[in-house]
């Protein structure tokens, strides 16, 4: 019995790692209909450099907060402005986001493998374990959870109250029309790719100080991110939440019933039965709420 | 510096194959297959485990692969029907990480990251310069029967269901049927590079199709130009002599896979904003 | 020839089509008219097998063609144009017209041998066809190089070179300019005299009426009226389905 109720707890866990991933690239989608994958480097970055700030060159960790943050939102940024945009104005199409959203991922991983070498990147944070009978939970997996939904909380704060998330909407809604009604689309996307960059960097930060770093992960929590998208039906923030809980939850299963080498595969075989099942997704929200 | 060219001259055959085959799927038919390395992997085990643990015969290896990684591309045309565009193309990723997790995961098959050693060279072609012969004469087959489907009107109906699938239907074309062919093709191509590679490098292991050969195929197929076989053979050797120029820059060796990764990255997003038809390509992405 | 039986279908929570039947009667035009939303190019879509009814059926010939996928009904005879121009878009103008008139060249082992040029006859009657459409363009052009009235005249030549005894016409003459819209009132006559049954959708009632035989008249996805456009036209109920939309 404690074993499934350890599951639960680890899926909680990675479950709000993934809702940040995955509404962050809601967020981006919901305005740039791009499925931005290199997102995951913007999240590497972020870890990266929180990393390096704190632990190899010894400074403070706020520091390193702020220019993980700073990093990341400048990754996000230039991958929009030098990139998406420049493609927009050219009338891309959906394919050729996806062939240049790849590369960017590629891009990101090797220049991260070049800046920062390959070797896994430890924060050896010592921290307290609750025990609840046979249950564990650390006090960093707590502080994770709650930042998470924090963040989330935030998010959706913005979305609903904010101005800029009326225009926002009005963008996801239909971007032709927004540009007539006199909003300036390309903000818009300047902006979102800005915020959710910057729910990138402490999403990365989150993920070094319980999973530790390796340069590899940026393409995992991308294909994580959209699996939990497509769960959710494409578009919805909070259906993209709860897919990133369920994709948490299918992973430990996975983990806990075949073994810790299949917990990346089990993902795709949930993507694969959800996009041939359910296309629509779970709620089956097409629009961005 | 001879062997060395020797050694770089068949990498270039076998991807050349690889990427020809793609092609056929990615820039005829309209399907982007990320799962093609994860074929070619497929390809690459089958032959090694065959040889290595079974003692078959090279021939007899190298068609079981052929025909398994054929099957395996069918199977992943069927999807297709429902699951279109960007979702098909992720989904074929999602294949290639399973197949990723199968090599690794299924040790008492593929040895999981040991790898598989030893695997011996066809008997008459041990030799660096005959099996170059070989890998090249391979290459022309390949290139000679996908000229022959793609410009016949096979190939045009291939044309048809990439650029829209609903009206090729509506004009009376099975899809699904003609889909299936093409990834048919694509696979076995594919799948006969992976031995090639086994049997060239002698040595497999997982690391050996996963995203590096992917990004590599990726941007050949792209630089070279979709819809053209030689687009892509062009795209293969753009792609290597940008590698390899790497070589007189005397970067750390730990410097250079990475550095190749992001240049050849630079080019395909260079191509895809200035020329998204690729170098001498006939349709672009849609 | 054509068999609607109480065909429902909606998307989502719309009902775009409810319990609607009618019947098509073989060498003449049926125009499907209505006002926009009434349900007319989900009837179209319905009839090509792009989705399949929710209830009811649809007999082609007197076959129930229900639960067949489009690439068989378009082989049993059924072909069609778009409403806004569909093309193969990287294609020149007689690959995709050859695409059209080919029957069996999705066939793999069948043409594996064969050259991709058309042979002269197949050649000869894409010529003749552009010139029967009135379509003046070299037939190596790439089809996104022509302009909104050419592409209907080339979306209506592929649906003639579609092997066929059906043809369905998604508003041939939406946005086309008044000569070009007289060439097709002729055209569709031509062609109506030589024995094709005809079924299509518009919105120009005077195109209507100086073309159609039987007027179908929709409003929210069910029939409202049926019969000739003289009756059909004079109709109260029509013309109140049509008011503010242009009578």
């Amino acid at each position: 019995m404690w074993i499934i109720a350890q599951i639960f707890i680890n899926a909680i866990i990675a479950g709000s790692v993934y809702a940040l991933v995955a509404s962050g690239l809601t967020f981006i989608y919901a305005t740039s209909r791009i499925f931005h994958l290199a997102h995951g480097v913007v999240i590497l970055f972020g870890a990266y450099i929180f990393h390096f700030v704190w632990i190899e060159q010894g400074l403070s960790p706020i520091l390193g907060v702020f220019l993980s943050i700073l990093g990341s939102v400048a990754v996000g940024l230039l991958m929009n402005e030098l990139i998406y945009e420049e493609q927009r104005k050219r009338h891309a199409k959906r394919l050729a986001y996806l062939i240049s959203t790849i590369a960017l991922l590629m891009l990101g991983t090797s220049s991260i493998i070049l800046i920062f070498n390959t070797s896994l990147k430890t924060f050896g944070i010592q921290t307290t374990v609750y025990r609840f009978d046979q249950l564990n939970i650390t006090l960093m997996q707590i502080i994770l959870i709650v930042i998470s939904c924090l963040l989330l909380i935030l998010l959706s704060a913005i979305v609903k109250y904010t101005k800029f998330g009326k225009a926002m909407r009005a963008t996801a809604d239909n971007d032709e029309v927004a540009s007539i009604m006199g909003i300036n689309t390309r903000q818009i996307r300047r902006l979102s790719f800005g915020i959710g960059s910057l729910l990138a960097s402490i999403a990365g930060i989150l993920i070094g100080l319980e999973f530790n770093l390796d340069p590899n992960m940026g393409v995992y929590l991308a294909l994580k991110g959209f699996t939990a998208m497509v769960i959710g039906g494409v578009g919805s923030i909070n259906g993209a939440i709860f897919g990133a809980f369920l994709v948490g939850l299918f992973e430990q299963i996975a983990v806990w019933y075949f073994g810790a080498g299949w917990k990346n595969s089990i993902t795709f075989v949930l993507l694969f039965f959800f996009l041939l099942l359910r296309p629509q997704g779970i709620f089956g929200l097409k629009r961005f709420r | 510096m001879f062997p060395f060219l020797i050694y770089i001259l068949t990498l270039v055959c076998i991807y050349a194959i690889i990427v020809m085959s793609l092609n056929l799927a990615m820039g005829y038919t309209g399907l982007v297959n990320f799962g093609h390395i994860g074929l070619f992997g497929i390809g690459a085990y089958t032959s090694a485990i065959l040889t290595t643990k079974f003692d078959w015969p090279f021939v007899f290896a190298i068609l079981s692969a052929g025909i398994l990684c054929a099957i395996i591309g069918a199977l992943l045309s069927i999807p297709s029907r429902k699951i279109k565009d960007d979702y098909f193309a992720l989904l074929t990723l999602g294949f290639l990480f399973v197949t990723g997790a199968i090599f690794i995961n299924w040790t008492d098959m593929t040895r999981g990251t040991l790898g598989i050693r030893g695997i011996l060279r066809p008997e008459g072609f041990t030799e660096p310069n005959s099996f170059l012969i070989l890998t090249f004469i391979a290459a022309l087959v390949t290139f000679f029967i996908l000229e022959k489907v793609t410009k016949s009107p096979f190939g045009r109906v291939l044309e048809a269901i990439r650029d829209d699938e609903l009206v090729a239907e509506s004009l009376g074309k099975n899809i699904d049927r003609a889909k299936m062919t093409a990834m048919t093709l694509s696979g076995f191509f594919v799948g006969i590079a992976g031995v090639l590679m086994a049997h060239f490098i002698r040595f497999i292991n997982p690391a050996s199709f996963w995203l590096d050969p992917l990004v590599v195929a990726l941007a050949a197929v792209v630089i070279g130009g979709l819809a053209s076989l030689r687009g892509s053979i062009l795209g293969v050797v753009i792609v290597f002599a940008v590698s390899e120029s790497l070589r007189f820059l005397s970067l750390p060796s730990t410097m250079i896979g990475p550095m190749r990764v992001i240049l050849f990255m630079i080019v395909l997003l260079v191509v895809i904003l200035f020329r998204p038809k690729g170098i001498i390509g006939r349709a672009d992405l849609d | 020839m054509l068999k609607l039986q109480n065909i429902s279908k909606s998307f989502g929570g719309v009902q775009a089509v409810k319990n609607c039947s009618f019947e098509i009667e073989e060498s003449c035009i049926t125009a499907l008219i209505g006002p926009n939303g009434a349900g007319k190019t989900t009837v179209f879509n319905l009839v090509s097998g792009f989705f399949n009814p929710d209830k009811g059926e649809i007999f082609f010939q007197k076959q129930n063609i229900n639960n067949l996928p489009i690439w068989k009904r378009s082989r049993l005879g059924i072909s069609r144009t778009f409403q806004l121009s569909r093309m193969f878009r990287n294609l020149s103008i007689e690959d995709n017209l050859l695409i059209a008139l080919r029957e069996d060249d999705d066939k793999f082992f069948k043409m594996f041998m064969r050259g991709i040029e058309g042979d002269a006859q197949e050649k000869n009657r894409i010529r003749e066809m552009m010139d029967f459409v009135g379509l003046k363009k070299d037939p190596s052009t790439i089809v996104t190089d022509l302009s909104y009235g050419q592409q209907k005249l080339f979306d209506l030549a592929r649906a003639l070179l579609n092997n066929h005894t059906f043809l369905m016409l998604d508003e041939p003459v939406a946005g086309v300019n008044p000569v070009l819209r007289d060439t097709l009132k002729e055209l569709l006559k031509k062609l109506k005299s030589k024995g094709e049954t005809i079924f299509v959708i518009e919105h120009d009632m005077d195109f209507v009426r100086s073309i159609a035989d039987t007027v179908i008249v929709m409003d929210q996805g069910d029939v409202l009226a049926q019969g000739t456009p003289v009756k059909v036209l004079s109709d109260k109920s029509v013309l109140e389905a049509y008011l503010g939309i242009n009578i």
